[in-house]
């Protein structure tokens, strides 16, 4: 049933998370990820059926997630320089991204270092443009309260910064 | 060079060879200006009244760095500490800058900011002294204490969840710096937020060392000024004030503010027509309306004039993606304190978008109409005592005609009464989303 399966699809390769979850994907999404994409070339697995990917740095929760990203965005335009193209995503993409990010902070904060570790660029910049709106617009005490930092300046530090930053309070 | 490096680490080490520095270098100052003053001869130990010179030079020219940075109140108790100790120090500091400004220019240009090393250690020596806590470079204070402080863990933040309890989620101090920055470049945007990335600076020391990044304020003259940009020292022909960082160019170089827009209101009395019924009254018309520029750091430029009221006036210039036929736009270069605008109505021809991309990263003069009108607007920046660059000055207003490839130039007359400066007014929400990373 499997082969048959794939012989009809895209052919397809095994993923294995941290937690040795086996995700059968699609070639086409895993190379989503440059990682991938760069392991099966180097290596020469497009072929294998069989072969597994291992990725020690995502566990399974977040390389599910993941994938389910990439299997949305798979027929997204390459992100150019010109910024052409970020016009054209539509806004049903953007609520679609918006509800896919409903996620705690840790998860979101994997997310990114998943992102990262597997060279997709643009989860990585979805992701990090999260975070950057938690912290757009916010004054230091509640973006430490946002991400639970600790105050570590003294008062005279803290007025200097202050002072330094003086320029461009709002009055 | 190297002995300055080290001052940070040993404070005693640091001040001898802060003072070595300034004695060698004044010895030369003093043969260039071949002064009479008593020969200090070649010996390596200074007198007493050469090291007194020395400080009060120091703690001079640390007052002068400060107030340039608008620190005035932190500059006095340095310009009295000085003058206490060489009463005329002004004016020696001056003859002095005057005489050797080549050695003064190089002294300013070294790649590591040395000047900033020299008022630390300074300010070490000062705080050996007692009354002073004020600590010059954060920067480099704050980046020592990530590295000594063990309960960092080698991170640059510290949580404040309670250690007592355990958490599996990752904290933010658990993304490697590359990442941070990266979140940092889509804080500042292409809108150049820079608010929100000093808002940052004052969280805690790891996001302070992350928030002052040269090269994110870099990155932010550049798209400020351009290919004009110039270097920290040198800015244009006319133009060479010296700034010591990247975010201190961003900050008192005269630009314009992109977090809210400029806007000016102009009333006049207009005579309205004789009523039928009554010729004796003679209604006067008072006419109100307010004009809007907003200026986008990517050298846009949208201009309205509405009888609005600021607060509905100001959203209607909002979304720039979706801009209402009434409004002008067109591109600015900033040449000094003045802003030059090129401005034509928004062509209604053709979709509103496809006629914002063609003009994406063309070069100022923009059109390809052959029948267009122009509006060629020059404005002084000028500053407020609350907010730099807060004003704009009307001081040369054109229209330009184009018919049939054949230019007619007329000229408005900028009356205060009808051209009134326009002043800046921040507004939130145009800042509020991320749009595009800084890059």
């Amino acid at each position: 049933m499997n082969t048959e399966k794939t012989k009809l699809k895209m052919p397809s390769i095994k993923l294995q998370s941290s937690d040795e979850e086996i995700f059968d994907t699609d070639i086409q999404i895993a190379k989503c990820s440059g990682t991938i994409k760069t392991m099966l070339e180097d290596c020469g697995m497009e072929d294998d059926e069989n072969a597994i990917v291992p990725l020690p740095n995502v566990n399974s929760t977040i390389l599910r997630k993941v994938l389910t990203w990439a299997h949305y965005h798979k027929d997204d335009p390459q992100p150019t320089e010109d910024d052409e193209s970020k016009e054209k995503r539509t806004d049903d993409i953007i609520s679609w991204d918006a509800d896919f990010l409903k996620v705690d902070q840790g998860t979101l904060f994997e997310l990114i270092l998943a992102a990262n570790y597997l060279d997709i660029k643009g989860l990585l910049e979805l992701t990090c443009k999260t975070v950057a709106n938690m912290i757009k617009g916010k004054t230091p005490e509640e973006i430490r309260k946002t991400f639970n930092i600790k105050k570590d300046f003294t008062p005279a530090e803290e007025e200097q910064v202050r002072k330094e930053n003086e320029w461009c309070e709002e009055k | 060079m190297s002995d300055v490096d080290s001052e940070t680490e040993s404070q005693g080490q640091g001040v001898s060879a802060l003072d070595e520095f300034r004695e060698s270098w004044q010895r030369e100052l003093q043969v260039q200006a071949e002064h009479t003053q008593a020969d200090t001869g070649s010996t390596v130990h200074a007198s007493e009244a050469d090291l007194l010179q020395a400080k009060a030079e120091s703690l001079y020219r640390t007052a002068v760095q400060l107030e340039q940075r608008g620190k005035v109140y932190d500059a006095i108790p340095f310009y009295r500490k000085a003058t206490q100790i060489v009463p005329d120090i002004e004016f020696k500091f001056y003859e002095q800058q005057k005489l050797n400004n080549e050695v003064n220019k190089k002294y300013h240009n070294l790649a590591n900011d040395f000047s900033k090393q020299l008022d630390l250690g300074q300010q070490q020596a000062e705080g050996t002294e007692g009354d002073h806590k004020l600590i010059d470079n954060l920067y480099e204070k704050f980046q020592h204490d990530l590295r000594q402080d063990s309960a960092y863990k080698g991170k640059l933040m510290a949580s404040s969840r309670d250690p007592g309890v355990l958490s599996t989620g990752l904290h933010i101090s658990d993304l490697p710096p590359e990442i941070v920055m990266r979140i940092l470049r889509w804080v500042v945007s292409s809108q150049l937020d820079m608010r929100s990335l000093e808002q940052c600076s004052a969280v805690c020391k790891g996001f302070y060392v992350y928030a002052r990044d040269e090269e994110l304020w870099r990155l932010a003259c550049v798209k400020v000024w351009g290919h004009s940009i110039g270097t920290l020292d040198a800015q244009d022909a006319e133009n060479s004030t010296v700034y010591y960082s990247w975010r201190d160019m961003f900050i008192r170089r005269e630009r314009v503010n992109f977090s809210g827009c400029y806007i000016s209101k102009t009333t006049y009395l207009r005579m309205g027509e004789n009523s039928f019924q009554d010729q004796f009254y003679r209604p006067v018309q008072l006419v109100e309306y307010y004009r809007y520029i907003r200026f986008m750091p990517d050298g846009k430029v949208l201009m309205m004039t509405s009888a609005d009221e600021p607060a509905q006036g100001v959203t209607k210039i909002r979304n720039v993606h979706n801009i209402r036929p009434d409004v002008l736009r067109g591109r600015y270069r900033l040449f000094g304190d003045t802003v030059t605008l090129v401005l034509q109505k928004s062509s209604q021809s053709r979709p509103t978008t496809g006629h914002l991309r063609q003009r994406r990263g063309s070069v100022m003069p923009l059109d390809e109409d052959s029948n267009a009108t122009q509006f060629l607007i020059e404005l002084r920046i000028s500053h407020s005592p609350k907010r730099r660059c807060a004003q704009l000055v009307w001081s040369h207003y054109a229209l330009v005609q184009k018919r049939n490839k054949v230019d007619t130039s007329s000229e408005f007359d900028l009356t205060e009464a009808k051209y009134p400066s326009l002043w800046f007014s921040p507004v939130k929400s145009y800042h509020l989303d991320a749009d595009a990373p800084l890059v």
